[in-house]
């Protein structure tokens, strides 16, 4: 026996276009939470998609405690106990949850005629869900689950091969604190079983929680692996990520107070899951809304983006009232939405990047008289937006399904960027996003709203809600519990009203240490 | 399935039969006793089924998302084929047996250049199609192949039989349609043709063998196409190379409407079943009533844009779900 259980050894793997991996090595130990962590494309997936068959490399070596195996299709890496939970939740949307917990493994026969049960799958399930205290409903269909269901549906998924090696590629990047938490209970009872967990994340705080041991990648090569002791030295490992210092994490906020009042919302309601909601955002402000799973947030961004009709209230824009039946009418009056889900609502993936950061405003690159697109002003806007929030790719060409997913949800805010709207709402802008674009996109934020734009911020990371607002609203239940100047209040405060009145067994779990 | 949207939906899923029923009580007021007597619902079973088995296996391909528009010529290929055999003095079983495997070895074909070489299966199976074509209008030079009548031939009895006063073919097909109904509802291989239909990359994931998947769907695609073109040319007593493109737009319609049954907005074994005999029935109907066959063609058009128009509805409604805007 090897002291490794597995061990990557030079892989190479290029696209069409560019080297992806060049000579990565990556070792795990048994029972040991591997933390992978690099930049938007440094090849964190690429990598781990090699691991689980869905790309082939180049060259290179795996072993499994200590013999090379060969990985040429999915179903070799099942097949060798390496289990995945991708990046994007992959599911079949008109299957139930249980569906596709077990897709592919619905029977023990193997050939395609093996006959199962429905009804044994789906306690088989339950039981794996509740095994892992897990609460949910595993017989609703996919295409009627929230994306946090439907991440815990892609864990049950991996979890239901018993794996020995467990990829987890950004897999808490749309999970609440709560699940988390619920993720890292899970990661340690596999741990103490032996397993080995590979971590692909951002969030240097879930490193340290989680993680023994970290390698860090960046333009696809090894730069370190180390140890994580009692403490994780943060600033040093985003240096070695970015490959440069890093200075602060939120731009300073504006002194700008008290412009007028741009987007106005007086008891705004949606049936009972958004009651009686008002607010204001002023100019030159960015107001950060916050609240727990089923708050009403999520709601509350389409009611004002038109995607849901209002059952109560006004909305005022710039003192006008306004009413929109579809997000086209939301968009023409200057309110645009950059959606959170980027995979279903973001963008089309087999479209370039040029073409996807300017559908929604097509005008704005056509001749006027003929309606013909101007290509050489689409090529030179994308550009642009390319460089000013650093997408990494080779050229505005390239098909968006083809970006690292941090990538991917850059052109989806880009996108937004491109609308020239009055009001921004950002939806989770920097769910899988390095820390370095991150900033970025923060910069960016920030110049908006120097400029005439107000933004509306929702994200489930309280921290960024807390460092880039200048005023927050809580939502409770549907209700608006609470409204302060960032100033004003505390991180600690946010939580506690987003997480009052809530039966107390729940509130317990909700609360953020 | 048992979802919340689907029993939601639960009126849709029957909204075939219940015109069916509609249809089959306006023929019986307009038409009494010649429409609704036992022996013209034998009959109009009869040849529902025979142009059923035809369509069994592209219920499939369409559920897995695909497009295959080849079955109709392979089905004109097989009934020529077969009965230029028998005429050239093959006994007539073999000849059945032997055109079997050719219709599914262009079904292969077909699923060999769409799983393996990665073609798009609308153009994959319009070429195969022209050749199926070819093939048949080369062997029959244009013309029908009349066949000797033959009654030991084991077609010719599923065919022309009767057992306890119901044609033997329609319980053929009732058969073959529950058993491909449990294999899709019960097995992984049903399991996995709408799971790639709904998302490849998933299943993909998931460790599926898709590429297998997709060739043994088109393979019985081809197989079943030839069976149908088999069962037609001893239904008229000769091979028919033209009868791909009346079939053509006729299959379409009853997988389609079919489609409105039990899975919504996919296509599906049980929903075919009931498509099939709808549009037998209404066939039946509306030739009794005198209408020419044009208008009849016009009908079956109109249907099947209602057919497509509601999937579509059903699927965009699944889709709005999955975004929650409802
Ligand atoms: N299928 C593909 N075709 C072409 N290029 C690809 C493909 N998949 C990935 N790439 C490229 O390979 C590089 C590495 O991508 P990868 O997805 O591994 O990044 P990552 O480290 O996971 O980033 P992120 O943190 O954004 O998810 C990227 O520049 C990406 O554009
Ligand atoms: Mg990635």
């Amino acid at each position: 026996m090897t002291e490794w259980r597995l061990e990557m050894r030079n892989i190479n793997k290029s696209f069409v276009s560019m080297q992806a991996l060049s000579d990565v090595s990556f070792l795990v130990r048994p029972g040991e939470a591997h933390a992978l962590l690099g930049m938007n494309g440094a090849g964190k997936s690429t990598l781990m998609k090699i691991l689980c068959g869905a790309y082939t490399k180049d060259s290179g070596q795996i072993l499994l405690d200590g013999k090379e195996i060969q990985i040429t299709c999915t179903q070799d890496a099942i097949d060798h106990g390496i289990a995945t939970v991708y990046q994007h939740p992959n599911l079949v949307q008109t299957f139930t949850g249980y569906e596709n917990v077990f897709l592919g493994a619905e029977a023990s026969k193997k050939h395609l005629l093996g006959r199962f049960s429905r009804s044994d799958l789906k306690k088989k399930a339950q039981e794996l869900a509740e095994n892992y205290h897990m609460p949910i409903d595993v017989s609703k269909s996919v295409s009627e689950m929230k994306p946090v269901e439907r991440e815990l549906i892609s864990i049950l998924h991996a979890l239901s091969h018993n794996p020995r090696v467990l990829i987890l590629d950004e897999p808490t990047s749309i999970l609440t604190r709560k699940e988390k938490n619920m993720l890292f209970d899970v990661i340690n009872v596999l741990k103490k079983q032996q397993v080995s967990i590979i971590f692909v994340t951002h969030r240097l705080d879930e490193v340290n929680e989680a993680c023994d041991e970290l390698t860090i990648l960046r333009d696809g090569k090894n730069i370190t692996s180390l140890r994580i002791g009692s403490g994780l030295d943060t600033s040093y490992i985003a240096e070695m990520m970015l490959g440069k210092k890093l200075s602060n994490l939120y731009p300073p906020k504006s002194d700008r107070q008290d412009g007028e009042v741009v987007l106005k919302a007086d008891r705004l309601s949606f049936n009972n899951r958004v009651q009686e909601v008002s607010f204001e955002v002023k100019k030159h402000e960015i107001l950060g809304i916050y609240g727990l799973v089923g708050a009403g947030i999520d709601e509350l961004s389409k009611l004002l983006f038109g995607a849901l009709k209002r059952t109560g209230g006004t909305v005022c824009l710039n003192g006008n009232p306004v009413y929109f039946r579809h997000p086209a009418e939301a968009i023409r009056k200057g309110i645009f939405l950059v959606p959170g889900d980027r995979k279903t609502e973001g963008y089309v993936g087999n479209m370039d990047i040029a073409t996807n950061l300017s559908l929604s405003k097509t005008q704005k690159i056509c001749y006027k008289a003929l309606g013909l697109i101007n290509q050489g002003r689409k090529k030179k806007d994308s550009l642009k937006l390319i460089e000013q929030l650093h997408i990494a790719t080779p050229s505005e060409k390239k098909n968006v399904a083809e970006l690292s997913g941090g990538n991917q949800q850059k052109v989806v805010v880009g996108k937004g960027l491109y609308t020239d709207a009055d009001v921004y709402i950002f939806t989770e802008p920097t769910v899988g996003v390095d820390v370095g674009a991150r900033y970025s996109i923060y910069e960016i934020m920030r110049d908006l709203i120097q400029k005439e734009a107000v933004v509306l911020l929702i994200s489930s990371d309280i921290e960024e809600i807390y460092g880039m607002s200048d005023r927050i609203l809580v939502l409770n239940q549907g209700k608006a519990a609470f409204t302060a100047r960032a100033d004003d209040t505390t991180i600690n405060e946010i939580l506690v009203q987003a997480a009052s009145n809530l039966k107390s067994e729940e509130k317990g779990k909700d609360i953020y240490e | 399935m048992q979802t919340k949207s689907a029993k939601k939906m639960d009126p849709l899923k029957y909204t075939l039969l219940i015109l069916a029923v509609i249809v089959f009580i306006i023929f019986s007021v307009l038409l009494g006793g010649t429409f609704a007597n036992p022996s013209n619902i034998m009959t109009f079973f009869r040849q529902g089924s025979i142009y059923g088995f035809v369509i069994l296996g592209v219920t499939w391909v369409l559920a897995m998302d695909e497009m295959d528009v080849s079955f109709p010529e392979i089905a004109a290929f097989s009934s020529v084929f077969c009965s230029f055999l028998a005429v050239n003095g093959l006994q007539i079983d073999l000849a059945v047996l032997l055109t079997l495997i050719c219709g599914a070895l262009f079904g292969l074909l077909n699923g060999i250049l769409i799983a393996d070489l990665k073609l798009p299966s609308m153009i994959t199976t319009i070429a195969v199609s022209g050749v199926a074509k070819a093939l048949g209008n080369m062997i029959a030079q244009g013309r029908t192949v009349p066949i000797t009548k033959d009654t030991t031939a084991v077609f010719y009895c599923l065919t022309w039989y009767k057992f306890l006063g119901i044609p033997v073919v329609f319980l053929a097909f009732a058969i073959a349609v529950t058993v491909l109904a449990l294999v899709q509802e019960k097995t992984r291989f049903g399991q996995y043709v709408y799971a790639i239909g709904d998302n490849k990359e998933a299943a993909l994931a998931a460790g599926i063998k898709i590429r297998r998947v997709q060739k043994i769907v088109f393979t019985l695609s081809g197989l079943f196409g030839s069976f149908g073109g088999i069962l037609i040319m001893f239904m008229v007593s000769s091979g028919q190379p033209t009868i791909g493109s009346t079939l053509f737009l006729d299959s379409f319609t009853k997988i389609l409407l079919g489609a409105l049954m039990l899975k919504t907005g996919k296509t599906n074994m049980i929903g075919t079943f009931v498509g099939v005999l709808f549009m037998a029935m209404l066939v039946n109907g509306l030739t009794q009533m005198g209408l020419a066959s044009y208008i009849s063609q016009i009908i079956t058009g109109f249907l099947l844009i209602i057919g497509v128009t509601m999937t579509t509805v059903i699927q965009r409604n699944y889709q709005k779900n999955a975004l929650q805007l409802e």
